[in-house]
């Protein structure tokens, strides 16, 4: 197979930035995203929102100019103009963002200065956000939304306390999506540092604009490019951290926001102490079942970089072994390889990696493992392409067409380590 | 043959535009056979085709097979769309596609990119077709010419129909042949030129509701009781080789013939017989609809005993309903929903999606006609011409933006509202009963599944019962 050839299959996280805007739009119930593209852009976006959250209907809050021929010869731009003059007071959204399709990027009409012009008239801001399906995934569309909603934060007033927390990767309000969001309260508090805003968690916008109120910013691994623009922005201390999965990685976590905020560690390591030992035995109850040193579980599993690093990591601290891990977004391989050097407890054996492969590739590495993993865990494309292995699975990470949280079980934090450690305890049993 | 007075009517005119690339490409997602699919645009445009799962987890839905790992995409770069390399990239790509699925044929799509820059996708699929050996189709499709959803289902059939026209030129083409036969080639390669005599080539339903299996059995077993059989339901159970079969169908039911204007040209073309036949959407259209279906069967006559007894069972099974205590459907006020519809679900879709109305007229329901559509003279005009062309006589509301159903629903004093699903938060807000566009049934057993599932958003199902605390 060429490069070429390779590249043509169809990948299991094909979403582009323009995808990214609108999940991020998704995350904020009250803005609304104004799509500058043909009617087929519809489909590549909406679908997957609708499948991937039962709780939450986006569609009115995504708003179409609806492209043809005759709307392109005139010059696009028009058509832009007049929606969102006519929609914004329709729909009254705290923030707007305008996501143009890649085919009218190229078409060259001033869209910035249609934009520009608006600032100011309209009742919301507005802000354009380039997504060209050239570069960059649905993670780069994602936190351009925060970027922007962060440049309306004002950070002029002076701080409270807390933290804001940045680059939370909020798809879906759902249980389990909710549950995360009620982890990472608990674990903040759990060390005297109220969470002032979560971008993005389903807060309104005017929640986030409450940021100011944060002394600290932490920063999540997908959100890490964004640190030293919000430092500067925000004049205050801005630490970029893993995400809080497992027992080692949430621990790790917590010493570092604690550290970024200046707190005594004795105080942190309290905390942390309390809650291993409140979590550590249960989980060592699945560990002493599942393996023994000389004849261990394996897994493979596929996610973004920063999710795998951190789901790696807490399941080599299970006692599990790596056989296969793919990335499913693009260009973070080095940030993977860092995080999972971090979060690992102890030495890990190497292990085949994937960077955003197609889907025959994950196939055909499946299936090219001289024994089938003993679990594997990704999103609903690899579960399905790997259904006829019958692997005990776990769907993790984004798309979740399957698996719906209509119960709060986290994913993050000590509680989700528990929550992780019951999932593959039914999937080890083949009982739920 | 046989065209009504519906006939006369341009499909479509009450549904939703659309972009002919999501639209073949839809229906070739749920399309069974050896093929691929090759988008060629920017790597946004294979999203559409990402579904891996049905929407919904219903065991007759659960079964259908999702073809989205044979499309491939293009993904231009952006140093391509500017330097005329996106020729190059297709061409690789479709190599792929045949390489790795090793498909009887492969579709390219065009898309808005491809179409801006004036891709010549034509004469990149000639010579991949010369090289590879198999037909490699070009489509040209994208958003910037929208269509209607029954141009875009009849343009898809009448293509898969003619398909032997396609591999014959193809096979003239070939340089060399790099694709094996599959067990399923030989079969197809078999079709005659014209129909078969009497109805050996059983019956074909196309453009009615997917049947579930119980209500397949129905139809099958009438048919069979009439010497009949039925061969293929189209497109709702979409295969290669199904509409490849398409003509050598022994008589062809149709739902809405202006739905497909091309593909009955070619039926004519081809002298396969066909008949309009309304959806079998209650009792008294399932009598109509297997009586005029009968009469075209060998021994329809000595059907006739049966499908009497079908119609008093159900009538019986209809009456018994009401000894179980559910609130009576006389009378309720329903608001019928159209124009909201963005799928490709042409039993769905025909008679402009007012295909299930008589289900209400027959439970006694009180239905008004609400309309997505804009709410000028003009909009008003087209839909009442509509409804005066499929004898359509019912007050009707137009509402342009899916956000203010609410009110509508509000303004109207409806009890329960049968609208596509993503309509349901605005239901819901109102606190009356939803009814999901496309849960009516079709047949005799269809209709007991009908008044079940009313009464139950009603009162004896879940929704029913707990119905106050879904209000948002």
């Amino acid at each position: 197979m060429t490069d070429k050839g390779k590249d043509c299959g169809s990948r299991h996280w094909s979403h582009t930035r323009l995808f990214g805007v609108h999940l991020a739009t998704h995350a904020i119930p009250d803005a609304v995203c104004f799509l500058h593209g043909g009617e087929g852009c519809k489909t590549k976006s909406q679908l997957h929102l609708v499948f991937n959250d039962w709780m939450h209907e986006s569609h009115n809050r995504r708003i179409w100019t609806d492209i043809d021929d005759t709307s392109l010869i005139r010059g696009s731009a028009l058509r832009l103009d007049q929606m969102v003059r006519t929609w914004v007071p329709r729909r009254r959204p705290a923030i707007a963002f305008v996501a143009a399709a890649t085919f009218l990027e190229l078409a060259g009409d001033d869209l910035d200065g249609t934009v520009r012009r608006m600032d100011g008239e309209l009742e919301c801001p507005v802000h354009r956000i380039v997504v060209s399906a050239f570069q960059g995934d649905l993670l780069d569309g994602y936190r351009e939304v925060i970027r922007a909603c962060l440049s309306e934060v004002p950070w002029e007033r002076a701080p409270e306390s807390g933290i804001n927390i940045v680059g939370h990767f909020f798809d879906r309000y759902e249980a389990d999506r909710e549950a995360d969001l009620d982890e990472l309260r608990r674990l903040s508090e759990g060390i005297s540092l109220p969470v002032r805003s979560i971008f993005l968690s389903g807060s309104p916008f005017e929640r986030l604009r409450e940021a100011w109120r944060g002394a600290v910013n932490v920063v999540l691994p997908d959100a890490a490019p964004l640190a030293d623009e919000l430092a500067r922005m925000s004049g205050r201390p801005t630490v970029v951290t893993d995400l809080p999965v497992g027992l080692h990685g949430t621990a790790a976590w917590l010493r570092k926001v604690g550290a970024a905020a200046s707190l005594p560690p004795a105080a942190i390591e309290t905390f942390v102490d309390g809650e291993l030992g409140r979590v550590v035995p249960r989980l060592n109850r699945l560990v002493e079942r599942i393996g023994e040193v000389d004849a261990r579980r394996t897994f493979a599993l596929f996610s973004h970089s920063s999710l795998a690093a951190a789901l790696a990591a807490f399941l080599a601290d299970m006692e599990m072994v790596p056989v296969l891990v793919g990335l499913l977004d693009q260009g973070r391989e080095a940030v993977f390889q860092e995080s999972l050097a971090r979060l690992c407890p102890a030495p890990i054996p190497r292990f085949p990696m994937l960077a955003h492969p197609a889907r025959l590739e994950v196939k055909n590495a499946l299936h090219a493992l001289s024994r089938a993993p003993d679990l594997l865990l990704g999103s609903s494309v690899e579960l399905l392409d790997a259904a006829p292995l019958a692997i005990p699975s776990l769907e993790v990470g984004f798309p979740s067409f399957a698996r719906h949280g209509l119960f709060p079980m986290p994913l993050l934090g000590f509680n989700g380590a528990a929550a992780l450690a019951q999932r593959i305890l039914c999937a080890f049993s083949k009982v739920h | 043959m046989s065209r009504d007075g519906s006939s006369k009517r341009r499909a479509g005119e009450l549904a939703q535009p659309s972009c002919s690339m999501v639209g073949l490409g839809t229906l070739l997602l749920e399309t069974q056979g050896s093929f691929a699919v090759v988008v060629h645009g920017d790597a946004d445009c294979i999203n559409p085709f990402l579904k891996v799962f049905p929407h919904r987890l219903a065991p007759d839905v659960g079964r259908v097979q999702l073809a989205s790992d044979r499309f491939y995409s293009t993904g231009m770069a952006e140093n391509e769309v500017i330097s005329g390399g996106g020729r190059e990239r297709l061409l690789a790509c479709i190599r792929s596609a045949v390489a790795q699925q090793t498909p009887e044929i492969v579709f390219v799509l065009g898309t808005c990119l491809s179409e801006m820059i004036g891709e010549d996708i034509e004469r990149v699929c000639a010579l991949a077709q010369a090289e590879c050996g198999v037909p490699v189709v070009p489509l040209r499709t994208g958003g910037l010419r929208l269509k209607t959803q029954p141009e875009l289902l009849d343009r898809f059939g009448t293509l898969l129909a003619s398909r032997e026209e396609t591999r014959a030129a193809a096979s003239e083409d070939a340089v060399t042949s790099a694709v094996p036969s599959t067990a399923t080639s030989a079969a197809e390669r078999t079709l005659p030129g014209s129909a078969t005599d009497g109805l050996s080539g059983g019956v074909v339903l196309l453009g009615y509701p997917g049947l579930r299996p119980w209500e397949r059995d129905e139809v099958a077993r009438m048919l069979e009781t009439a010497g009949g059989r039925l061969a293929a339901e189209l497109p709702a159970r979409s295969s290669l080789t199904a509409w490849s079969n398409l003509t050598a169908a022994g008589l062809v039911a149709v739902a809405d013939p202006a739905f497909w204007p091309e593909l009955l040209s070619l039926l004519e073309r081809r002298k396969v017989p066909w008949l309009e036949l309304a959806p079998p959407m209650g009792i008294e259209a399932s009598q109509r609809f297997y009586s005029r279906l009968l009469e075209h069967c060998p021994d329809g006559n000595a059907a006739r005993g049966a499908l009497e007894r079908e119609v008093a069972a159900a009538k019986e099974r209809l009456e018994s309903l009401g000894k179980i205590g559910a609130r009576p459907l006389k009378g309720l006020r329903v608001a019928y929903c159209i124009g909201s519809i963005k799928n490709y679900v042409a039993g769905q879709l025909a008679r402009e999606g007012l295909g299930e109305l008589p289900v209400f007229f027959e439970l006694g329901c009180e239905v008004e006609v609400l309309i997505q559509e804009r709410e000028d003279s003009a909009a008003r005009e087209r839909v009442q011409k509509n409804f005066d062309l499929l004898g359509v006589q019912l007050p009707f509301r137009n509402f342009n933006d899916p956000g203010v159903l609410g009110r509508e629903l509000t303004a109207g004093g409806y009890q329960l509202a049968y609208c596509q699903d993503h309509l349901s938060g605005q239901v819901r807000q109102v606190g009356i009963a939803h009814v999901r566009f496309g849960a009516l049934r079709p047949g005799f057993v269809g209709m007991e599944h009908n008044a079940r599932t009313l009464q139950a958003a009603l009162s004896t199902g879940f929704q029913g019962r707990y119905g106050r605390y879904l209000r948002r």
